[in-house]
């Protein structure tokens, strides 16, 4: 079924809460029937999820993410915030009894911003907030697990850095589970008031063809929609949910590969640290200039060989690029891939015993990665549609949601990504310079960065103390 | 051709032909309007040669394929024409059919840009190509 203009146009415009108009189609247009493990357990982690399906393609290991994705950020409203850390539990609670932790059920992820703990509980943050002890070394100060966003050399002069209190990301592969929790949450709510809506999907029917992100950008009549390979998982056509290249279990926590110093109750143990980006992507620019080699040169690693259609490339840790890597890569060719680059900080450089004892080898990748494509434009409501710039045209984009240790490890990553390398070394490049990974294509509108507190302090962490 | 043009060489949307040194030819015609699109198609011959021209690369200027990316064949009547989808020079962002006939390598190509979407380009390339007449040189 194919959408006219102005049915899409009124189905992005009219998506708030409970509305979600646009993405109505993901369940129509989503081919495969999923059969997903129900039951679940609750991890002492929020941004674990139990129940991901894992499959082969093309040898590689690909992890299935849930269908539906939605991050809803808010405000603070209250002044009681003990009285809001009940309310909020109470209402998380009721969430999980009726929906396992699972794809097939609901995965919950509250995370808080600075402007929350800055405003709300100062004192208690100063105190209990992890020390990073990488970046205070660095700096040579005191810098704390959660910093503020910051705008990457490559990121466009006009980036909002956000000041949200709160994030929720919402994963399912059930629609209606997604809108019963945005409205258990935030509708009609006194302690948390939405500031902006962000929706979106991860399609795993991309073995079928053509696969959901090709069909739902056609449909939303985004240039260059044509020319996404049938078996695309995400917009730029390449599989990006290869286990190798997600960290594993618990590796992104807090404690687990002493990046920080806990602190004296060890309080957010258990808890993370989660980056959001919106970014648009030129589908056009990307499968027009750029030609099926260049576009695994600069996704992959330049020079990186596969058979002309391929998809899904192996990123396994042996395979991992380090900064000399990175940098011969540069010298010989004069670009860097976007996987190579980011490897050379995101991976770990020795193995690592973690407290629990799991064994982390060298090569393993370190961020979580739950980040979902997107017709929004850039979100799908926004309290201040003028700051944010809301179009009502769909946009091809991504919602980039991940999980890291620190933010300073996160501003690492994506550094890299820009070519300022883990060993100081900084590659110079012209601004949407099309040698630099994916930078010439892509063009980010928001940051922000949040801490995930573990199950157990997710509502108004801090409040209580 | 794709409304407005009317595939008059000099006509009012001739956007100009060339003859290189090497003897191949780019006839190309356009029209534009800022706000509402441009519908822009060229012709191209390569006299004596079936093989892909080399174009440079505009970031780097390395030695490239002037035409790449093939999205695989059409046939028309006894036309067998390549598919490219990332091109260079005159044809970038263009969609492109390329084909061999009595030693020498053809093309034309569609920029996918409003009025048109890439559908619509592919459907006015096939038109085209089924449409083309034989012109013989003439001393």
């Amino acid at each position: 079924m194919r959408l006219t203009r102005r049915q899409v146009l009124v189905g992005a415009a009219t998506s708030g809460l409970g509305a979600v108009g646009l993405y109505e189609l993901v369940d129509r247009v989503a081919s495969s029937e999923r059969v997903r493990r129900a039951a679940g357990r609750f991890h002492s982690e929020q941004h674990l999820l139990d129940g991901l399906a894992v499959e082969q393609d093309n040898g590689v290991a690909v992890v299935i993410p849930p269908l539906h994705h939605a991050v809803v950020t808010a405000h603070v409203v209250t002044e009681d915030l003990r009285g809001a850390q009940r309310e909020l539990e109470d209402t998380l609670t009721e969430l999980e009894r009726r929906y396992p932790p699972t794809p097939a059920g609901l995965g919950v992820t509250v995370a808080w911003g600075l402007p929350y703990f800055r405003r709300f509980v100062p004192q208690q943050a100063d105190v209990h907030i992890p020390v990073d002890r990488r970046a205070s070394g660095k700096a040579g100060r005191t810098v704390r697990a959660l910093a503020h966003a910051i705008r990457f050399p490559s990121d466009p002069q006009g980036i909002l850095l956000e000041r949200n209190d709160v994030a929720v990301l919402l994963r399912s592969d059930v629609r209606k589970h997604i809108e019963d929790a945005e409205r258990a949450l935030f509708r009609g709510s006194r302690i948390l008031r939405a500031t902006s809506i962000r929706r979106g999907f991860v399609g795993s029917d991309f073995r079928a063809g053509p696969s959901l992100a090709k069909r739902m950008a056609q449909e939303a009549r985004i240039d260059g929609a044509d020319l996404i390979p049938d078996d695309a998982e995400l917009f730029l056509g390449f599989t990006s949910t290869q286990q190798a290249a997600l960290g594993p279990s618990k590796i992104a926590n807090f404690e687990t590969l002493g990046y920080v110093d806990l602190g004296p109750t060890a309080y957010f143990r258990n808890g993370t640290h989660m980056h959001v980006s919106h970014v648009f992507e030129d589908l056009a620019s990307w499968y027009q200039t750029f030609d099926f080699q260049e576009r695994v040169d600069t996704v992959f690693k330049p020079g990186v060989k596969v058979k002309s259609g391929t998809v899904t490339v192996s990123e396994a840790g042996p395979d991992a690029a380090s900064a000399a890597d990175v940098l011969d890569d540069f010298h010989r060719d004069g670009r860097i891939g976007h996987s190579s680059s980011i490897q050379s900080a995101s991976r770990l450089v020795r193995d690592v015993v973690a407290p629990d004892g799991t064994v982390y080898t060298r090569g393993t990748a370190i961020p979580q990665r739950a980040d979902f494509n997107t017709l929004d434009n850039p979100f799908a409501w926004s309290s201040k549609p003028e700051r944010d710039t809301m179009q009502e045209s769909p946009a091809a984009g991504l919602h980039f949601v991940v999980f890291n240790p620190t933010s300073d490890d996160f501003h690492r990553n994506r550094l890299a990504m820009d070519g300022v390398l883990p060993d100081g070394s900084r590659l110079k490049f012209g601004v949407r310079d099309r040698k630099q990974g994916f930078n010439a294509v892509l063009s980010t509108t928001h940051r922000q960065n949040f801490i995930v507190p573990p199950r157990r302090h997710r509502s108004f962490p801090l409040a209580e103390l | 051709m794709p409304d407005p043009l009317d595939a008059r060489i000099g006509g009012t949307y001739g956007n100009g032909k060339s003859v290189s040194r090497d003897r191949s030819y780019l006839v190309s015609f356009f029209w534009g309007e800022p706000g509402s699109g441009e519908v822009h198609v060229n012709f191209r011959g390569y006299p004596g040669r079936t093989r892909i021209p080399t174009c440079s690369d505009l970031d780097t200027n390395r030695p490239v394929p002037c035409f790449s990316d093939p999205k695989g064949m059409v046939r028309v009547r006894d036309i067998a024409a390549h598919i490219y989808t990332a091109n260079q020079g005159a044809d970038q962002w263009h969609v492109l059919y390329a084909w061999q006939r009595g030693g020498s390598l053809y093309s034309i190509s569609q920029h996918v840009a409003p009025p048109y979407t890439y559908t619509a380009v592919v459907r006015n390339l096939k038109r085209m190509l089924t449409g083309l007449v034989l012109v013989r040189p003439e001393p």
